[in-house]
């Protein structure tokens, strides 16, 4: 068991004794050993099932919605960026949430995994990490990949290893990554010309089937009815490629993001036909990040994107 | 009937016959995802180590969007455009579950005798040559499902891979002149070549067996998942996406739309899911499914009790397990099985 799973228990258990809380959401493991799910322990038995390791993956953040009751979360840092922001957003009252922060070196995608594998995915019988490795045991017993092959590809140019901002903090520090502002992958899609990149869209955009998981997995995607699903008007027509309205849906939603996004790739992470949601996230945050200054959910308090007016700011990013 | 054989190095050139007269849908890459597409001329039709498809292959049959109607505004009045004739169609490559699952489909277009002529026209032009699996894919729960994964029910042919070659059983006309189509491709099978197809099949059931899950539909009741502490843990972190009902080889359910555009317009069917919470909703604003919990119950109902009840014992799920693309791991059939652990436990 690794010492964040015994931290995450402990603390959960803690917050629900003492009644602090009413349930603490967090991960327990899932139906397979290379995934976890999300899990709401109410009771100081039910933190025995919490865990907390490589594959804990998703944002616990879409969960903290207008709570009612006082919560805890055991979150990654990007998890508790999104409930900064989601909280400075008027989505839940700050005090009503206690963030246990969780420092993190990468969560696993499943499908890099999966990929360096020459076993079948039934055959994987534990995930586990070894310094700079991941340590998958098989059937020829075990394999060791190095982590940064197999963690989502946002988590390699992670800024909140260790969480920005949270009431208590679990784990050892992380230093963030050093290439965190470097946006390097962005490169390839800017070196792209206009007609070039227009047609790398069209192709992904087209992939989409519109089941909107990335929006219902991320935290920041909090309106009781998107704009996709208005009916009067129809901003972006349902259903896929070919009529359209894909890019309606992904560009609006990507807009909305700007300056609230907290890079956890949830979006990408969900989405079942790897459309690769994160360089549209990841370019609107090198945008807000350079021009403004800003990135989301990074200390408590901090105000969100469109309320925030200086006077040194530039008006016209040419002048 | 007869067993027919062909070399798996004369099946580009069977597929080019059918493409004489036909339309052919196989297992492409797109991007890096594998749908059914149709199948350029001279391509190799079964991709090596080929599983099963990410996408189903119900988007040939019904696909997620399709314009039904357009309309044109002219000098001499509105021109309507009706649905276009579809084109004879060959699906080759559909494993057993997403044929099985096409018996849903045909019910589900065509129930109370309202016959739905999207779907239908494609369908009754429609021949689905099915390939055996030469070993289950990860956590297929076909066989548990009633899926027949050696012959499945609504192929019109069947082939078994037997070293470098198929067995093609033939189970219907369609798929008689299906075959008669590839000529001098195909020949007889021999005693051993059926042999060896019937042992390639005796593997796959064995390794199928060792994967299947305790599952008995008629024991899925609203009544026990709605009290179940399992289920709401469960439906507590369904995110309410799309993606176990789009990706399902069964789930039927579709919007209409309309959209204008200048001078006209055009009316759009595509899918629409259960899961969504605008699905049920209102237009005074009610919702009757207002939380994950009823619409996971609704959805779980519909696949194992109302499908069964309206089709004749049919189960609305084929055991393909593509809805375990769930960001957020609600497997379903582990999860019918923690349901009925917990209400065995209590009782």
């Amino acid at each position: 068991m690794s010492n964040l799973t015994e931290a995450a228990r402990a603390k959960a258990k803690e917050l629900l004794e003492s009644g602090a809380v009413k349930y603490v959401i967090g991960h327990a493991r899932g139906t397979v050993p290379y995934r976890s799910r999300p899990y709401f322990a109410s009771t100081p038995e039910q933190a025995e099932n919490l865990i907390h390791d490589i594959t804990c993956a998703p944002n616990l953040g879409v969960y903290v919605n207008k709570p009612q009751d006082k919560v805890a979360v055991i979150a990654k840092g990007c998890d508790a960026r999104s409930l900064i922001t989601v909280a400075s957003e008027g989505q839940a009252d700050r005090s009503d949430v206690v963030i246990i922060g969780a420092t993190c070196e990468g969560k696993l995608d499943e499908r890099r995994l999966l990929a360096k594998l020459d076993f079948g995915p039934g055959k994987i019988e534990s995930i586990s990490e070894d310094g700079d490795d991941v340590v998958v045991e098989g059937p020829d017993g075990a394999v060791k990949i190095p982590r940064d092959e197999v963690i989502m590809p946002v988590c390699t140019f992670c800024r909140v290893r260790t969480p920005a901002a949270c009431n208590e903090l679990i784990g050892d520090e992380v230093e963030a990554r050093e290439n965190a502002d470097a946006y390097d992958d962005l490169a390839e899609l800017e070196a792209m010309s206009p007609a070039e990149r227009t047609k790398f869209w069209n192709e992904q955009l087209g992939k989409c089937i519109r089941c909107y998981a990335c929006r219902n997995a991320c935290p920041s995607c909090f309106c009781p009815e998107c704009f996709v699903d208005e009916h009067h008007p129809q901003w972006a027509l349902h259903g896929g490629g070919q009529f359209g309205g894909n890019w309606m849906f992904h560009t609006g939603r990507a807009q909305h993001l700007a300056g609230r996004c907290s890079s956890c790739g949830s979006c990408e992470r969900g989405c079942p036909v790897n459309i690769p949601l994160m360089l549209l996230n990841r370019w609107l945050e090198r945008e807000t990040n350079e021009n403004f200054d800003h990135l989301a959910g990074m200390a408590e308090g901090q105000k969100q994107l469109a309320a925030l007016f200086r006077k040194d700011e530039s008006r016209d990013q040419d002048e | 009937m007869e067993r027919m054989k062909i070399q798996k190095s004369r099946l580009a050139e069977w597929v080019s016959k059918l493409q004489e007269t036909a339309k052919v849908y196989a297992p492409v890459q797109e991007g890096d995802a594998t749908c059914f597409g149709l199948l350029p001329t001279g391509a190799e039709p079964i991709p090596e180590g080929y599983g099963n498809t990410d996408r189903p292959m119900k988007e040939v049959l019904f696909p997620q969007t399709e314009r039904i109607v357009s309309w044109k505004r002219t000098p001499d009045g509105l021109e309507v455009s009706e649905v276009d004739e579809a084109e004879p169609t060959v699906i080759l490559g559909a494993r057993p579950c997403d044929v099985t699952a096409v018996n849903v489909l045909d019910r589900a277009f065509s129930l109370g005798g309202i016959v739905d002529p999207y779907y239908t026209n494609r369908r009754v032009k429609t021949t689905l040559v099915s390939l055996v699996c030469p070993h289950p894919v990860p956590n297929c729960f076909g066989p548990s499902t009633g899926v027949n994964e050696l012959s499945p029910e609504g192929a019109d042919v069947v082939l078994t891979e037997i070293d470098d070659a198929y067995v093609a059983e033939i189970k219907t006309e369609t798929g008689q002149t299906a075959v008669d189509a590839g000529g001098d491709a195909f020949g007889a099978a021999s005693e051993d070549d059926i042999s060896a197809a019937a042992a390639a099949g005796e593997t796959l059931v064995g390794e199928l067996n060792e994967q299947e899950l305790a599952l008995d539909g008629s024991d899925v009741r609203a009544d026990i998942l709605l009290k179940s502490d399992e289920w709401d843990q469960i439906t507590q972190r369904c995110l309410s996406c799309g993606i176990c009902a789009y990706l399902c080889p069964a789930c039927h359910c579709f919007d209409i739309c309309d959209q204008p555009a200048k001078g006209g317009g055009e009316r759009v069917r595509c899918y629409d899911t259960c899961s969504s919470k605008i699905y049920t909703k209102q237009a005074a604003g009610h919702n009757p499914r207002p939380t994950a919990k009823e619409r996971l119950t609704q959805r779980v109902m519909h696949k194992f009790s109302y499908i069964p009840q309206r089709m004749d014992g049919l189960l609305g799920c084929v055991g393909c397990a593509r809805c375990r693309k769930c960001p957020v791991d609600i497997d379903l059939q582990v999860a019918l099985s923690e349901v009925e652990v917990e209400a065995k436990e209590s009782e």
